[in-house]
This record gives structure tokens, sequence and C-alpha cells, in this order.
């Protein structure tokens, strides 16, 4: 009986098996030559959007000459992506970000100095619209099918200022309110490459901040896009674990990353350098009231990761309100894809994502939940001849009984 | 008292925002620092080698290497005369051309180069070519064995390792 006892005790001390698997990596932006390169890259890290049943793929190559954006599309379980459609239409374009839109998906870039706008579907497109007359970049969308708002850089003098404008669709054509100052007060320092989720309640916003000498990262909610909450920090600030070295502001922390649950959880992830002998590492917070408060700060990352930068952070929160954390690091000689999953308020053990891992380089994740918990992933990887390109694979989550 | 004196308002408003940017780390006072594509520009034009500072917005081993390090009148012509000298800002957006043509950011520069912490201080060959990096504070005394290593070319038969024992 007494070992029946420790046997059923050995048992349950094992941890669960809890695992995701990942479907082989799909091409998604088509064959490219010597010469093309080819980015995922968007303040919050929005390059792929689910709406239904299609996935949309936003990024950023130069095959046509210049660096101009592309989308293309996969509808249902099945097939491959749909050729390359270019987005933009002047000299030179970067970081695209997408989002779902009723009947399609936005997209928002950064053209020639100013942040643009577009409705896509496949065979569709919307005209193009300049979202505001300032010199803008770093555009990032959130939106819940319904709402669609969009967030950016501004220039105002000779500083940069989050603003977030909410979008209308009007048939194909995609537009942007008047865009608001997160912040009433003008900026004394930059504020850059914001990231927004939506909230039962209404927006979240985290953002990049200089105001205090050295990067911050700050968040605000607001219940219509218009009037924001006060600011509030969102990184534990550390100093430096010298008491001899009196100089510098603090240690760095950058490009924020938001999702939520569209209900309370919002979940977010970055860069920190508060252990700075390894560089960046991954931390993230969570909140469950909508954005207005977030819990402590913690690290995403597990300790065999500790003695390499990480770099390129994305989250994504499922519609039952499973976090996910990727980003990639070269741990094992080269950069791979390693993702985490927080359990409770702990983070998983670092699981190497098959097929974004290996020789060549795996980087610039970018992923999103759809409606059944199925996690839609991408990134930039080695194209078959040389080269890169971008790669789409498709994970579910397992918890298998005990 | 401050409302009866604007000028001394005015003086403290100037010294408070002098104390603030003195403690933010940015490329060092006298150096002609400019941006890398513009060094490339100039390296090849030159046929001069170019020495990166990546740095980061308040970052305290970077301001402490400028006023303790950087200072130094003699480093300050030394390097001024044997390199195109080129910062970057490991934490910004700002937009370079590497010599393969890609469009990228310096922040992804710095992801390019795993570039652990700031500051990191490299030497490039005029094509921009990674001769070596070199993380962390430094003294004048590093900063000039770094350039007899690379602007004597001994780098070419002499790890950094190798040199740094023996620098005969």
């Amino acid at each position: 009986m007494r070992l029946g006892w420790a046997a059923l005790l050995c048992l349950l001390a094992l941890p669960a098996h809890a695992d995701w698997s990942f479907a082989p990596a799909r091409p998604v932006s088509g064959q490219t030559g010597k010469g093309v390169f080819t980015h995922l890259e968007s303040a919050g890290r929005k390059s792929v959007a689910v709406a239904g049943d299609s996935v949309a793929v936003v990024w950023e190559d130069n095959r046509s000459g210049s660096p101009q954006t592309y989308i293309a599309f996969r509808r249902g379980d099945k097939g491959g992506f749909s050729a390359p459609t270019q987005l933009s239409t002047g000299k030179e374009a970067y970081e695209p970000a997408v989002a779902a839109a009723p009947g399609g998906f936005a997209v928002a870039w950064e053209q020639d100095g100013y942040v643009w706008i577009r409705f896509a579907a496949p065979g569709r497109l919307g005209p193009v619209e300049r979202a505001g007359r300032a010199e803008s970049s770093q555009a990032t969308l959130a939106s819940d099918g319904g709402r669609i708002f969009a967030a950016w850089a501004r220039r105002e003098g000779r500083r940069m200022r989050v603003v977030v404008a909410h979008l209308t669709l009007d048939g194909e054509r995609l537009q942007a309110k008047r865009a608001r100052p997160v912040d009433p007060v003008p900026p004394s320092q930059d504020q850059l490459y914001p990231s927004l989720a939506l909230t039962a309640d209404g927006v979240a916003v985290a953002w990049e901040d200089r105001r205090e000498g050295h990067t911050r990262l700050y968040t605000s909610v607001s219940r219509d896009g218009l009037n924001f909450a006060p600011l509030r920090a969102l990184n534990a600030v550390h100093g430096s674990r010298d008491p001899s070295l009196r100089f510098g502001r603090g240690t760095g922390v950058t490009r924020v990353a938001l999702a939520s649950d569209g209900k309370q959880r919002v979940a977010a992830v970055w860069m920190d350098k508060r252990e700075f002998m390894g560089g960046y590492d991954i931390y993230a917070a969570v909140s469950d009231d909508g954005g207005r408060t977030y819990g402590p700060n913690e690290k995403a990352q597990d300790m065999f990761g500790d003695n390499q930068p990480q770099w390129h952070p994305a989250i994504a929160v499922s519609a039952t309100g499973q976090v996910v954390a990727v980003w990639d690091d070269p741990r094992d000689g080269t950069p791979d894809l390693w993702l985490s999953w927080r359990t409770g308020s702990e983070w998983s053990d670092d699981l190497a994502v098959k097929p974004a891992s290996g020789a060549g380089s795996q980087a610039s994740p970018a992923m999103a939940f759809d409606a059944k918990g199925r996690l839609h992933l991408v990134w930039v990887g080695p194209a078959r001849g040389g080269g890169e390109r971008v790669w789409y694979s498709r994970g579910r989550f397992r918890a298998a009984p005990r | 008292m401050l409302n009866s004196s604007p000028w001394l308002r005015a003086a403290l408003l100037v010294a408070a925002l002098f104390s603030a940017t003195a403690a933010v780390a940015e490329p060092p006072e006298g150096y002609p620092f400019v941006n890398y594509g513009e060094g490339l520009r100039q390296a090849q034009a030159q046929h001069k080698k170019i020495f990166l500072y990546f740095g980061r917005f308040g970052c305290g081993w970077c301001a402490k290497t400028n006023k303790e390090t950087f200072s130094n009148k003699a480093l300050r012509k030394l390097y001024t005369e044997h390199y195109v000298l080129v910062y970057v800002d490991a934490e910004s957006g700002k937009r370079l051309t590497l010599p393969s043509g890609e469009r990228i950011t310096e922040m992804e520069l710095g992801a390019r180069l795993n570039v652990f912490a700031t500051p990191v201080f490299a030497y490039l060959e005029s094509d921009g070519k990674l001769i070596f990096k070199a993380p962390g504070y430094k003294t004048v005394k590093d900063f000039e064995d770094f350039d007899r290593y690379v602007y004597q070319g001994i780098y070419k038969r002499k790890t950094l390792t190798q040199f740094l024992a023996d620098p005969s």
C-alpha cells in the first residue's frame, strides 16, 4: 500500500506534458533572387493577422529595385500563399503592419516619410490613403473584427510623439480619423515604436519613451481612442550593479509589443538590458484589467538563453487568455526562433520552434492566434537556392492529460 | 526668489538642460562622428578604416567612456586622423544602407553583429567588413593599442589576443 502511494506521488510529481507542435514551414514571400532583402518588421511586430479562415502576411523587400511593402494571403487549411501583391506606391516603403478588418485586412506602413493605410483582401485592394499630414513612421495596428485602431510616431519639431487614430472602412476605403496624442504634454524627448491591443473596454497602448534620459516603456488606455488615461511606466528600472559607476541614466529597454484576448487580458513583451552583460533579455508583463495596470515584470526566457542577446520579441494572446512569446537568439550558433508560454504566473522552458531552427538564420518572428486557438507564426529564413524569404507555420498547443 | 529673478530662472533652466543632456550617452564632444551611410561613403572616398561606436541612449558605460577616455586630446587627434568615425544608437530605428545594398535600422545592425552590451567599439575596413569588435568601457591605453593593431595592419597577421600579449 505504501509503495502504491509512493508511485502515485512520483507520477504526480512529473510535469504534465504540454507542448507545441508546428506544421512544416510554408513559403510566403515567393521566390526572390540574389540582392533581394526581406524584412518582417513593424512597431509591435504585427506582420501577420487572421480573419475568419484567411491569413494575411505583410513584409518589405526590394524585389522591384527599391524597398516596398507586400501582402500575401492563405485561405483555408490547405494550399499555399497567394502571389505577393505590392501595397506601397512610393519611392521607398518600410515596416508594414496588418490587422483584420471587415471583409479583409487593414494594412499600415511607412512610405517616403509618412504613414499610409490601405484595405486589402484576396484579389481586392482599396485606395492608398495617407494617415496624417505630418512626417510619421513606426505604424502599428490592432483590431477586433469591428474596431480598427492605428498608432504611429509623429514628428513634432525635433521630437517624435506617439499618436493613436481610429480607422474607418467605407467599402474598400480605409481612412484614419484625426490622430490624438496619447500624452497631452508635448514630448521633451522622443516617443517611439508604439504597440496597441484592443480590449472589451477600449484600446491599450505601450511605447518607448526617452523623457527620463534613457528608454522607458510607458502605457496608457483609452475607451474611445480620443482621451487617454494618465501614463504608467511598464518596465522596472534597474540601476547599474556597479555602485562606482556614476554615469548614465539607466538600463535599456526597447521594442515593446502588446496583444490581448479581446476581453480584459493584455500581455506585453519587450527587450530588456537590466542584466546587461548578456545583452537584451525577453521580459513580459500581463494585465488583467484591460491594460490599466500590469503585474510585475516577468522574465519570459529561460536561463539557457542568458549568455546570448535575444532579439525581435513578439507576443500573442489566445481568446482563452493563453499568453505566448516568441523571439530569436543565437544560443545554438545561429539565430533560431524560441517560444515560451505562460503557465500560471511563470513561463515555460524555451522551446525551439522546429520548422524555424537549424542551419542559417531564422529570425524576426511575428504571430497571431486564430479563434480556434491555433498559432500562426511567420519569420524570415533561408530560401532554398540562396537568399531569404518569409516562412509560415501553424502551431497547436497540446496539453496531454496526466 | 525665483519669481523675482527671471534671469536666475533662465540660468537655472539652462543649467538643468545642460546637466540633463550631459548624462545622455551620445557621441563624445569634439569628434566628427557621422552616421553609418555617410561614414561608409567617406571611408571609401578617403581610403580610411571605420571606427564604429555602438552607443545607447542613457548608457552609463558609454557616458563614462566619453568623459574619462574620449576627453583625451591626443586620442581625439589620433582617431580623427586615422579613422572615419561612425556612431550608431543601438536602439534606434534610423535606417542605414549596408555595403550589400540592404537597408536596415541601426538597431538591426546591432542584431546582425550580435552586440551584447553598450558601448561596443568596432573597427571596419573601408568597405564595411568587420575587423574586430571590443565591448565595454575602454581606457585611452586600450584605444591606443587597438589603433596600433588596426592602423598598422597587425590584424592581418595576428589575432588581437596575440597582439595584446606581445605588442612588439
